[in-house]
């Protein structure tokens, strides 16, 4: 049989531990893996990359597809979490607008206003976001 | 609502307005589409097919049945109009007829709430009827149309309508339910530039309406060096610190027509007397009608008389020939890099960068930032991958630690794809005098290392695992 375990033969309290054990062991592993990379010692000893963007910001190229007959303009508006203005333009919701920006790279979502109008939307992995303010048809009435 | 308002009917494809009168054809075929021009829809939707009178679409209400009476009707109301005396037109027919009595009620919705029934119509076929109603009032109003009806599975269905008078809603003030629009409000446009004084941040300058700062208003970011290169240093990063905030200020066409720029020198901890200044990849000097500001009393720069550096082909513009121009010693030979040292206070440089005509773009704010190393023209240090002016010494590049290959658009980075100035987003405080940046700010390591995957806020203050405020200034 050579090392195959036996677990019948073991107390049973003995199993829940081991078990108990190996799962905090395994989920532990798994946050330092999300948390931490390897450990350095100063900072000529960091492994980057060659593609790695220095930059603490992040571009965002936001595409405002217009909405057809709604040629009135206001200043579309657009702010992160806390609240910062990252770009403004003044534009008519029929317009196709195409806007560059940065944002901390960290935020995670951005809200959009146009007059009364406002929708938040989430930053995803992609650097280009595509946004209207048209939201689909449904079949209710 | 803004001035440009009167543009909107007129472009309009599915509400036009021609001869004093405001049409809906329904052939947006989008009911969202239409709510946002200010139409409202409960009980109703706009479909195609069979269900149209003429062309693809028109308005469908739901089954006129279980509402005998008319309080509970399914219901189509226009945008706010500034009625004119004239003839209501449309056309209405039903799905079918069948159940019990089916009917269509018009009436007129005045500000104050009021409503006049001017049309109550019992349908004694479901086939196309042709409607003209004279109306009388003016001033804002909005017309709505009442499906009701008992038993059977009829709909109603509007098509083509014709209300006389002037588009008068506003689509940017649609509080609450979508389409409820306001009525249109008096416009103030003191300069005439098609914005509303409201939202103009230049009410009385034609050439300029609105600013877009970076990063933020009110924000500043940082940009932070080591001015060793060729060579690499301790990674303080502080041997010259510069905080900024720039501001695009844009005209009515969304054209940039100026960029201003306030420049902060925090720190300078070396020895070098570097010079600093921006480059405008995106345009050229020709581009700059003029800059004001500069602090520029040596012979580091060769300027142009619009202020940009002569012998360029892109637009660059110095800033300070020497940050000693711009810096307040208090004691020491690092500058608000040694704590005991003391602080000393710099000068503000507050830029102007007045453009010959408007452009669409300057590219991205912090544009191409670059320390001139120790007073020698051709020693440019940029941040990572950001291309030098014509102006650098290209014998430099590929010597000593730089790894620089501008055939792969590799600039300013070592063999390890380390840069020698970051820029942070944020007023970056920044490590005291020889302490390499990942023992200051402790997430840095990740961040880096990830490819930017883990800790991207590794310069906030957001826990005491981020930082050891001992090592930062």
């Amino acid at each position: 049989m050579g090392n195959k375990l036996n677990f019948k033969k073991w107390p049973k309290a003995v199993v829940v531990i081991a078990i108990i054990g190996a799962v905090s062991t395994s989920c532990k592993k798994e946050e330092d893996d999300n948390s931490s990379t390897a450990t350095v010692e100063s900072f000529t000893g960091l492994k980057v990359t060659s593609t790695f963007d220095w930059s603490s910001a992040r571009t965002i190229q936001l595409n405002v597809s217009g909405v057809e007959g709604v040629s009135a303009k206001d200043m579309l508006v657009i702010t992160t979490a806390d609240g910062t203005v990252v770009k403004k333009a003044y534009v008519a919701l029929a317009d196709n607008a195409f806007l560059d920006f940065k944002v901390p790279g960290y935020e995670e979502e951005l809200t959009i206003s146009w007059g009364t109008l406002e929708k938040t939307i989430a930053l995803g992995t992609s650097n280009i976001v595509e946004f209207t303010f048209l939201e689909p048809d449904t079949n209710e009435e | 609502m803004r001035k440009s308002f009167l543009t909107y009917v007129f472009a309009a494809v599915s509400l036009s307005v021609s001869a004093q009168v405001v049409t809906q054809d329904f052939e947006s075929g989008s009911r969202h589409a239409e709510e946002l021009n200010c139409w409202q829809f409960y009980g109703t939707q706009i479909n195609g097919g069979g269900n149209s009178i003429n062309d693809q679409w028109a308005c469908r209400s739901q089954q006129m049945n279980d509402m005998p009476s008319v309080a509970t009707p399914h219901q189509l109301i226009s945008p706010w109009v500034d009625m004119t005396s004239g003839n209501l037109t449309f056309l209405s027919r039903l799905t079918a007829l069948n159940g019990g009595g089916k009917y269509m009620d018009v009436y007129l919705l005045d500000e104050n709430g009021g409503s006049t029934l001017i049309l109550q119509h019992t349908y004694t076929t479901a086939s196309t009827q042709s409607f003209s109603i004279p109306v009388s009032v003016t001033g804002l109003h909005q017309v709505r149309w009442d499906f009701y009806g008992s038993g059977g599975n009829t709909r109603g269905i509007v098509d083509d309508i014709s209300i006389p008078g002037t588009y008068a809603s506003d689509p940017t003030n649609n509080p609450g339910q979508i389409g409820n629009c306001a009525a249109v409000q008096p416009v103030v446009d003191s300069d005439n530039d098609g914005v509303e004084d409201d939202i103009d941040e230049y009410p009385n300058d034609a050439s300029k309406a609105y600013n877009n700062y970076y990063p933020g208003e009110g924000n500043f970011g940082t940009l932070a060096y080591e001015d060793l290169w060729p060579s690499q240093g301790d990674y303080d990063f502080n041997d010259l610190v510069v905080d900024y905030s720039f501001n695009e200020i844009s005209n009515a066409n969304n054209q940039i027509v100026e960029i201003e720029a306030v420049l902060y020198v925090r720190a300078v901890g070396g020895s070098y007397d570097n010079g600093f200044a921006i480059a405008f990849d995106e345009l050229t000097s020709s581009n700059i009608q003029a800059v004001n500001g500069q602090v520029l009393s040596g012979n580091l720069f060769a300027t142009n008389s619009n202020g940009t550096e002569g012998g360029q082909n892109i637009a660059v513009v110095p800033v300070f020939n020497s940050a000693e121009n711009v810096i307040n010693r208090v004691g020491g030979s690092m500058y608000n890099t040694i704590p005991l040292n003391g602080t000393g206070v710099s000068d503000t440089v507050y830029l102007t960068i007045e453009l010959t005509s408007p452009v669409n773009t300057v590219g991205l704010a912090p544009y191409n930032p670059f320390l001139v190393k120790n007073q020698v023209r051709g020693n440019e240090i940029h941040l990572p991958d950001m291309a030098p002016t014509d102006l650098v010494d290209n014998s430099v590049f590929g010597t000593q630690d730089d790894a620089t290959n501008p055939s792969s658009s590799k600039y300013y980075k070592t063999a390890n794809n380390l840069p020698w100035a970051i820029d942070v987003p944020a007023s970056f405080e920044y490590p005291i005098e020889g302490a390499d940046i990942i023992d200051a700010y402790l997430k840095f390591a990740d961040w880096a290392q990830s490819s930017g995957a883990l800790y991207n806020d590794w310069y906030n203050n957001n826990s005491p695992t981020y930082r050891d405020n001992s090592k930062i200034y």
